[in-house]
């Protein structure tokens, strides 16, 4: 077995191994395209996770710039305006560190004093601006792993 | 007492399916008949034993046995008979054992109906379904459960402890109590589309393990000729069909249900059901340049190899959103033990290709770029491509974690930005195969059928340009091309539309010259007796239409957000047919169901000051389960649909909050899915034997040719 190895063409006009390296060739710049698609894609829409004290600590470095970042909703005034759909809360961490969100969007049902969050959105220094709020509350069901999920959007 | 005699089919059902697997292995090592026999035999006992089980927990569903932990995770006294039957596929225990029936039967199905033509493939068919059967049968019969105190007498009390929970896992364990009601099933699950959803991914998902049994039973076995490729072909289409009908349902109850104005998110879960789909509709195609030019043998087995793998991962991932944290992953024994199979069959895999490489040369060479050899192979790059990209997408949280330290995920853009223009290129191999020709192209035959197509795709392309309305609205977040690449996506759809219309003309007037048919009739039996090749054109049809749905809400979905007291209105407008007005007339409050409340509002529409009619969006709260749910109002068009949510509302209906969105062109995403679907049932659809024999002759030819019989 396999002593025999020749490449086969029974009735093709062409050498095979120039065309065998032609094609290699054209795959091999397919598959650099779309690894360096994948590269830059991955770098210009990454959203990092941040705590609250890592977002501080990053500072001008993570501004402007699309994060993730979780906490609790703190006990202090949840304020929503429904006419203009603007709402402001803050979140705390373990630490106690506190960051101040703003929301332009309809307030959801579960936005309450400690519920968990996952905010997506920019940081600029002094307020984050969450284009969406995720939160998580506890549930009954088995498949969310006990979790139940509301995810709210922003205006664009 | 019925949750015991259920534990003991599932026990039975594992044991004998691991018998089933050792007997068809030995059998035939030992070339002893009667050992295939008893496996066979088994096989089809497995499938009895399952049936039983299923029946049983079905059984305890409907008559509400919260005493059984399943049944009271999944139901409640209030729910209609309907939904608790449906509740089998509501939990994870439940699929599990859903999937592990679907198996059995799929199992006993390729047995039975290959014991006369695949004798030789048929014990390690046997061996393949039955351990990947057995795997499942694992997770939910509480075997891993045995485990627990080896490991903990080991000194490894946290893998112990994973493992004894495993116990819990059995669809049939009892409380030691009876509960008094159940959960129920979570509201959004409480749909159609939810209900035949999973049945649908599964099917696929269980489908496509024959194929890859048939491959590794030719592989084993050296049989790697034209069989085992021609006894999966329908196999492969059948397990293709269900896996898309499942994405497409999908898509539409996120569309329909959710609420969030859109049918795709790129979220592991989906991502989960569609990797399995990319690589298998690589296979579906790549597979047709083994069956008519003996070549891209290796590739294929890997294909179907990483599709398995991938059908496996997703059943899991589908269940278990995992990916979202590594944390989540080790919180149950259900995560290492899967990821541990896929390893462990991936291994073995590739392991049993290497030691068959020299039975898989490819009996000829690619003879030129242009020719439909090259075309498959650029579709399948991309489909491999796409896959990959997914793939990358969906375990970033986990990559950036273990290499970088610092979790961070990609979301739709990423997907959006890179599969995109992949999305494009696929679209033009597409509309290209149909007009190349197998081994090389005659540049002149090629640019004589290339002339409409193109015209017609530059036409689109042009005249889009020129459009000057477009221009506003045509928004790719992140770059500055904004129309180009929206013209240029609709010139090449219709590229392929006229490609496609052009092969049936052509074909049909073949016909008619040679048979001396009608019009009509030609075009009726051109289609009859070339299901395969037409078919597929039909399918390619369902993906431009799709793709037309896809881009028109991509690039021009319009939303808006308002607060209207009673009274008020807002305007939207819509790229294609002029401005909506959106008025609020009031709350409405309903009872849909015992345990349903609605609060629905009111809004009158009109568009260009022609009443249009009235929507109701609303929120179901559902009492049991303390939730609510959005339920999106549309008014549908081929144009475009108009969707509005209730957001929320302040003192009593005062005032409320909307969100509206004009998604134009979607219904040609769901019409291009119908039409997808019945060109891939028209493709399995079996023909009979004599007009086999025509279709054999037709296609040998490459063409449609005469056949005057």
């Amino acid at each position: 077995m396999g002593e025999e190895v020749i490449d086969e063409m029974p009735c093709s006009s062409r050498p095979a191994g120039r065309n065998r390296l032609k094609f290699l060739l054209g795959g091999g710049v397919i598959a650099l395209a779309v690894i360096y698609l994948i590269f830059t894609a991955t770098q210009s829409t990454a959203a990092y996770f941040f705590t609250i004290s890592e977002l501080y600590a990053r500072g001008e470095v993570a501004y402007d710039r699309y994060v993730r970042v979780s906490g609790k909703v703190t006990h202090a005034a949840i304020q929503f305006d429904p006419r203009a759909l603007m709402l402001r809360f803050q979140i705390a961490d373990e630490s106690g560190q506190t960051l101040p969100v703003v929301f332009h969007g309809p307030k959801p049902d579960q936005l309450r004093p400690d519920a968990e969050t996952i905010l997506e959105g920019k940081f600029n220094g002094k307020v984050f601006t969450a284009q969406t709020i995720l939160l998580k509350c506890p549930s009954k069901y088995e498949e969310e792993k006990g979790i139940v999920e509301e995810k709210v959007e922003a205006v664009r | 007492m019925a949750a015991d005699l259920g534990y003991v089919a599932l026990l039975l059902a594992f044991v004998l399916s691991v018998f089933a697997a050792l007997a068809a292995w030995w059998g035939e090592r030992r070339r002893t008949i009667e050992l295939v026999f008893s496996a066979r035999n088994s096989v089809l006992a497995v499938a009895g034993l399952l049936t039983l089980a299923v029946l049983i927990e079905l059984f305890l569903l409907l008559s509400g046995d919260f005493r059984v932990m399943y049944v009271a995770q999944v139901t409640n006294r209030a729910m209609p008979a309907f939904f608790k039957l449906t509740a089998l596929w509501g939990g994870q225990a439940g699929s599990l054992l859903f999937w592990s029936w679907l198996m059995a039967l799929f199992a006993a199905a390729a047995v039975l109906g290959g014991w006369q033509r695949t004798r030789l493939l048929i014990p390690k068919v046997i061996v393949v379904t039955q351990l990947t059967l057995a795997f499942f049968l694992s997770l939910i019969s509480g075997i891993w459960a045995l485990l627990a105190s080896p490991l903990e007498a080991l000194g490894m009390p946290a893998s112990a402890a994973l493992m004894s929970e495993m116990e819990t896992l059995t669809p049939f364990y009892q409380l030691k109590f009876t509960p008094v009601d159940g959960n129920g099933l979570n509201p959004l699950l409480r749909h159609w589309g939810m209900i035949i959803h999973p049945p649908l991914l599964y099917l696929g998902f269980v489908g496509f393990v024959i194929p890859f049994a048939f491959a590794v039973a030719a592989l084993s076995t050296r049989q790697t000729g034209d069989l085992w490729i021609r006894v999966i072909r329908r196999w492969t289409l059948v397990a293709w069909l269900f896996l898309s009908m499942g994405l497409l349902v999908g898509m539409w109850w996120a569309y329909g249900v959710l609420g969030w104005g859109g049918y795709w998110g790129w979220d592991p879960v989906e991502n989960a059901a569609l990797m399995p789909w990319l690589t298998g509709t690589a296979f579906l195609h790549s597979v047709i340049i083994q069956e008519r030019r003996g070549m891209f043998k290796v590739w294929n087995m890997v294909l179907i190899m990483v599709t398995y793998g991938l059908v496996i991962f997703g059943t899991f991932l589908t269940r278990s959103g995992v990916v979202s944290s590594v944390h989540a992953f080790a919180q149950s024994g259900v995560g290492p033990l899967f990821l541990g199979f896929v390893a462990a069959t991936f291994v073995a895999s590739v392991l049993l290709l290497f030691t068959r490489l020299d039975s898989l040369r490819s009996e000829n060479a690619l003879d030129s770029w242009v020719s439909r050899e090259a075309v498959f192979l650029l579709n399948n790059v991309l489909f491999l491509a796409i896959f990959f990209v997914t793939f990358w997408g969906t375990i970033f949280p986990v990559i950036s974690e273990l290499l970088a330290g610092q979790k961070a995920i990609v979301g739709p853009p990423f997907f959006n930005q890179v599969n995109g223009p992949l999305f494009g290129l696929l679209v033009l191999t597409m509309g290209i195969a149909p007009l190349m020709p197998w081994r090389r192209a005659s540049p002149g035959k090629l640019a004589r059928l290339l002339v409409w197509p193109v015209l017609a795709g530059l036409a689109t392309t042009l005249g889009l340009l020129a459009v000057p309305t477009l221009r506003q609205f045509a928004i790719l977040p992140g770059t500055s091309l904004r129309i180009v690449p929206v013209t240029a996506f609709y010139g090449l759809l219709v590229f392929t539309l006229v490609v496609i219309g052009q092969e049936f003309w052509r074909g049909t007037r073949t016909r008619r010259r040679a048979v001396g048919e009608a019009y009509w009739t030609a075009l009726v039996n051109l289609v009859r007796y070339n299901r395969r090749r037409y078919g597929g054109y039909l399918v390619h049809l369902g993906v431009v239409l799709i793709a037309l749905g896809v881009i028109g809400t991509q690039f021009f979905k319009v939303e808006t957000q308002r607060n209207l007291a009673r009274g008020e209105s807002f305007t939207i407008t819509s790229p294609l047919t002029g401005t909506y007005t959106v008025t609020y007339e009031g709350l409405s409050a309903s009872i849909v169901a015992e345990d349903v409340r609605r609060t629905a509002a009111v809004l009158k529409i009109t568009r260009e000051g022609q009443f249009v009619g009235l929507l109701q969006p609303g929120q179901d709260f559902f009492i049991a389960q303390e939730q609510a749910m959005t339920t999106p109002a549309m008014h549908h068009s081929l144009a475009e649909d108009l969707y509005i949510i209730l957001a929320g509302w302040e003192d009593g209906g005062v005032t409320a909050t909307f969100k509206a969105y004009v998604e134009p062109l979607i219904n040609w995403l769901w019409i291009g899915g119908l039409v997808f679907i019945l060109g891939t049932a028209m493709a399995v659809w079996p023909t009979p034997v004599e007009e086999r024999r025509i279709a054999v002759a037709t296609s040998a030819s490459g063409r449609v040719v005469t056949a005057r019989s």
